[in-house]
């Protein structure tokens, strides 16, 4: 790779680290429409290298996020159980749905997502009581308005349910499981927006690492080119959780739906052959 | 932070340090390093399952530590199937 294009990596991979951190979705997807849109890499190596970048931030962006409090491991931990599990009966129903179907079918459901987020209140819902045992409550502090905010997730079992259907669709598409977790922990169990970015980024390093293994065994891991894109994420992550405590919730929640209105677009695109991965 | 968030914030960045270390050497001075960086930062999101499942069992939280044990040796299964 010549050396422009290794710093047009690391450039886009600071953009796509601070909103992929900001967000909760890890970066992933807008790293592979760069790689095979604008560079023409070829689809595995890109989808190799967006997995690497996935998990370089939520490493970089989880540590900072668990430091200061904003990641609720438990609840990670609750809802990856049946994301993994998902993402296993997913494998076995691409042998037998057609990705095209499920590449729409998601479409349609982040476009769903991404219009009530647009059109979600100025301020947010938030639930202080347990509701239910393995209710997993979290507290931060939150910087933009100096208070702590305690929170305890609802419907859990509708997140849990989200997250099987969530984890399996992620394993069909390809793409990690941040724009669906996102929308699941904000919308669905009423976890604050800053706490929900946080939680979704750190999870979808453990399923980006699973996937990231097999294309790594099969060679599709262009080394040279994961520098810029390793070192752009991580950058680009630390940037965006200074973003994350300094932007209000209404404004992420903005910025998410048009991110997920963007990955919609792209998947819809790929399910008509318009583009490929 | 309590322990296990300690442990956790310690896992993460201690790997995603390691691995830019050896990414960056390995561009640089010795291309070898490149494969070590990428398995370093691949194996970190595990390895915080892992200590995460550590330390909810020292703290008794077991059905915590089932999901951990739980979600680590499915990944580890599904890594081995699939490699």
């Amino acid at each position: 790779m010549d050396p422009f294009t290794l710093i047009a990596i690391l450039l886009f991979g600071i953009f796509s680290g601070a909103l992929g951190a900001m967000l909760g979705l890890g970066g992933g997807v807008l790293m592979i429409a760069f790689f095979i849109l604008a560079l023409n890499i070829p689809a595995h190596q890109a989808v190799a290298l967006s997995l690497l970048a996935v998990i370089a931030s939520s490493c970089v962006g989880g540590s900072v996020y668990v430091k200061s409090g904003l990641t609720n491991i438990r609840l990670s931990l609750s809802l990856e159980t049946f994301a993994v599990t998902g993402a296993i009966s997913g494998a076995v129903i691409a042998l037998i749905l057609p990705t095209l179907f499920t590449e729409i079918l998601l479409g349609l459901v982040l476009i769903y997502a991404a219009f009530v987020m647009l059109r979600s209140p100025r301020s947010e819902e938030i639930v202080t009581e347990k509701r239910g045992l393995l209710v997993p409550c979290g507290e931060f502090l939150d910087t933009l308005e100096k208070r702590v905010v305690r929170y305890c997730p609802t419907r859990m079992r509708v997140g849990y349910f989200v997250s099987l259907l969530g984890g399996g669709i992620s394993g069909i598409v390809g793409i990690g499981g941040g724009v669906i977790m996102m929308p699941v922990l904000n919308l669905i169990m009423k976890v604050p927006m800053r706490a929900a970015a946080a939680t979704s980024n750190f999870m979808v390093g453990v399923t980006a690492a699973a996937s990231a293994f097999v294309y790594f065994n099969r060679g599709f891991l262009e080394l040279y080119a994961a520098v810029p894109t390793v070192l752009g994420i991580m950058a680009g992550a630390y940037l965006g959780t200074v973003f994350l405590g300094r932007t209000e919730s209404v404004n992420l929640k903005r910025l998410l739906g048009a991110v997920l209105s963007f990955v919609a677009l792209l998947l819809i695109m790929k399910a008509l052959g318009v583009i490929s991965w | 932070m309590v322990v296990l968030e300690r442990a956790v914030f310690i896992t993460l960045r201690a790997g995603a340090v390691i691995a830019i270390l050896l990414l960056v050497i390995g561009f640089f001075i010795y291309p070898p390093m490149l494969w070590a960086g990428a398995v370093i930062l691949m194996v970190t999101p595990l390895t915080r399952v892992l200590i995460a499942g550590l330390c909810l069992i020292a703290r008794r939280e077991y059905a915590y530590f089932v999901m951990a044990a739980y979600v680590l040796s499915i990944l580890v299964i599904t890594i081995i199937i699939r490699l």
